[in-house]
């Protein structure tokens, strides 16, 4: 008993109770649904559900990095709008060069994104208002790129990446992993060994939880900012390739409004709006919570009205006993 | 030393990424004036040397539908020697849209052409004209204040009704059918969704099994329909209308992920991407909001009250059912380079 407590610091002990507590209020929902709904529980609808919630998740994964340094980047949905559209349109032109046209759109998401980073860590304007200005600006190219109209995506392998399977489902059954699952597992994995494991994340803890602390202790606080809005602006980037793939063109205007999802998805699952405190599990589970409430209240066929009340209750629900269990 | 050059690297990144994105709607600029030469039916009235300056303020740029609009307003400003169009995007913002108004009444432009943002936002915009004494023709949408020389538009109530009409066809009269609604308590969805249960009433034999907003957005139009296919199994779905074309776009994505082409989808705008999966035979059709039209009648009713005669008060044209291939091939030429 002795020997746990010295190899888990009291916050972390918090930390494994609070994921514990939201895997049991996921849990919940899904039972409920299940009950609810026969649908609920098929193949069909579950690998439904983590398709639907993989854009929203990729972009919540980028957003905790953000919020553990005591930020918030409001631009995430235009800079995955960018990625779609350059890529998109690369395409268009040359239909061979798939992998530099992703390669390109999410570059052009990370870019865009140095924007927010030079405000905020060198001009050291407030995170919301520094990435409102990126916000604005990459609405703007992504609607001049694109001359403000979609651009249809007839690559095969791209709309695989929204849209595929990793082995074909009628094979086996019906059971089969989406491509877009496997990409936010291979980023979900990444950033939890960057956060976890190297020096850096360590820094992004440290910059959040105390920023002169960090300073004094000798980490470019300044940096580290910078790099998390670039690292973020990637993972838009991400993001937007595999939205474009599902929804099978370059779109100005997709993702508008996702900051909000992914905002509510990081904090649903645990993350601190004052910094320092966030786990990439924790953030999982918030998406799956957000992906499951939509998908099983479209299932009970329940009115667009409820719905948007009935999801402002969970949220504000699951942070309540999220917050009772960190006290306990 | 470092730091510096890293943040001139940032500003050159940042110049660099906007002239990419300049230079490339310069190209599509350059493409429809390529394009013009494929439908240019300029229908200049005689050359009375007098030109009028004509202020527009439209809905945001960044839909669509808006850019078509704007485009064929582009079109007969190059077209129509009597007219100087002065184009302004409201952005979304009603706000923006009134002090835009006001701008161009202090410009002394001659009459203004008002595309609202709001019907009840954007009517001061209306008394700001009449206190001016300016001529105020509002096209494709219309303000709550009435007090403007002509309406030119659509009546939107029947784009559902023929979108109906149209889902009607496709099945036969009879089966299942699902509706995913626009944005709730937007106009669009109200009126739309309006004729479609108003025309539904018409066919006995076609049963509306369920009804869920898709927010406008292909995304959330692809999930709402991805949870259907999963509830009913092939047979128990024949027909899914969508508000708009993008919604319309969604379904046939999750459609045709889950391989149930069978399902007949019907959308309404007639985007670009809507046409083609027309002709591609995998949407049953759409309902073109003839915009282009619209346009040509609004600017000539304005040049015709700005010539003296009096004004029409309300020009109505007509929606397009678009089904077939050569129909969609027909409104693809018209908007080829948007």
């Amino acid at each position: 008993m002795k020997n746990k407590k010295s190899v888990l610091s009291n916050e972390n002990i918090a930390l494994y109770v609070r994921s514990y507590a939201l895997m049991g209020i996921f849990l919940l929902m899904c039972i409920a649904f299940a009950i609810a709904s026969p649908t609920f529980l098929t193949m069909s609808n579950i690998i439904g559900v983590f398709r639907q919630i993989s854009t929203n998740g990729i972009l919540a994964i980028g957003m905790t990095l953000v919020i553990i340094t005591g930020g918030i980047d409001l631009s995430i949905g235009p800079l995955a709008a960018i990625a779609g559209v350059v890529s998109a349109m690369i395409l268009e032109k040359y239909p061979d060069l798939l992998l530099p046209a992703l390669l390109s759109g999410i570059i052009a998401a990370a870019v865009m994104s140095m924007w927010t980073g030079l405000l905020v860590a060198k001009m050291r304007i407030a995170p919301f208002i520094a990435s409102l200005s990126t916000m604005s600006i990459a609405k703007g190219i992504a609607l001049l790129a694109a001359d403000g109209v979609p651009h249809t995506i007839s690559n095969a392998a791209y709309i695989k990446i929204g849209n595929g399977y990793l082995w074909d489902p009628n094979k086996t059954g019906g059971l089969s992993i989406p491509t877009p699952v496997l990409v936010i597992f291979i980023v979900a994995v990444v950033i939890w060994i960057v956060l976890n494991k190297t020096k850096y994340g360590r820094h992004i803890y440290a910059v959040g939880g105390n920023e002169n602390a960090a300073i004094a202790s000798g980490i470019n606080a300044a940096r580290v900012k910078f790099c998390t809005y670039v690292l973020n602006g990637l993972l838009c980037g991400i993001a937007g390739i595999v939205l474009a793939g599902r929804i099978t063109s370059g779109q100005p205007t997709a993702a508008a409004g996702y900051e909000m999802d992914a905002i509510t998805a990081v904090i649903v699952g645990g993350t601190s709006m004052t910094g320092g405190v966030g786990k990439i599990g924790g953030t999982i589970i918030g998406a799956l919570i957000i992906g499951v409430l939509n998908n099983g209240l479209i299932l009970m066929g329940v009115s667009s009205y409820y719905q948007q009340i009935i999801k402002g209750i969970i949220i504000a629900v699951a942070v309540l006993l999220d917050m009772k269990t960190k006290k306990n | 030393m470092k730091k510096r050059l890293l943040s001139l690297l940032l500003c050159a990144a940042m110049v660099m990424a906007m002239l990419a994105g300049c230079g490339n709607s310069k190209d599509s600029g350059n493409d429809s004036v390529d394009d013009k030469g494929t439908d240019s039916k300029s229908e200049d009235g005689p050359d009375s040397g007098k030109v009028y300056k004509i202020g527009v303020s439209t809905q945001a740029w960044k839909y669509e539908f808006i850019k078509n609009m704007v485009n064929a307003l582009n079109k007969l400003d190059d077209d129509m020697d009597q007219v100087e169009l002065v184009m302004v995007d409201s952005e979304d913002s009603v706000e923006k849209q009134l002090s835009d108004v006001d701008t161009m009444i202090a410009q002394g432009v001659d009459g203004i052409l008002l595309n609202c943002l709001s019907f009840e936002g954007s009517s001061s915009a209306v008394e700001a004209c009449k206190n001016a004494g300016i001529p105020l023709v509002e096209f494709i949408s219309y303000t709550e204040n009435e007090d403007y020389a002509t309406f030119v538009g659509t009546d939107v109530k029947s784009s559902g009704i023929m979108a109906m009409d149209l889902i009607a066809d496709a099945i036969d009269e009879k089966g299942k059918l699902f509706e995913i609604q626009g944005v709730i308590g937007h106009t669009a969805q109200i009126n739309r969704g309006a004729g479609i249960a108003e025309e539904l009433k018409n066919y006995p034999d076609i049963e509306l099994v369920e009804s869920q907003s898709g927010e406008f957005s292909k995304d959330k139009a692809m999930a709402v329909t991805e949870a259907w296919l999963a509830k009913y199994p092939a047979g128990e779905i024949d027909a899914i209308v969508a508000h708009n074309d993008q919604m319309a776009l969604g379904a046939l994505n999750a459609c045709q992920a889950a391989n149930r082409t069978e399902i007949k989808i019907v959308g309404i705008d007639g985007d670009a991407e809507a046409l083609q999966a027309v002709m591609d035979g995998k949407m049953a059709a759409t309902v073109v909001d003839y915009c282009e039209e619209e346009c040509k009648l609004a600017v000539e009713e304005m040049v015709s009250i700005l010539d003296g005669n009096a004004p029409k008060k309300e020009i109505l044209a007509d929606y397009v059912p678009v089904s077939t291939k050569e129909e969609a091939q027909k409104f693809m030429d018209l908007r080829s380079g948007n």
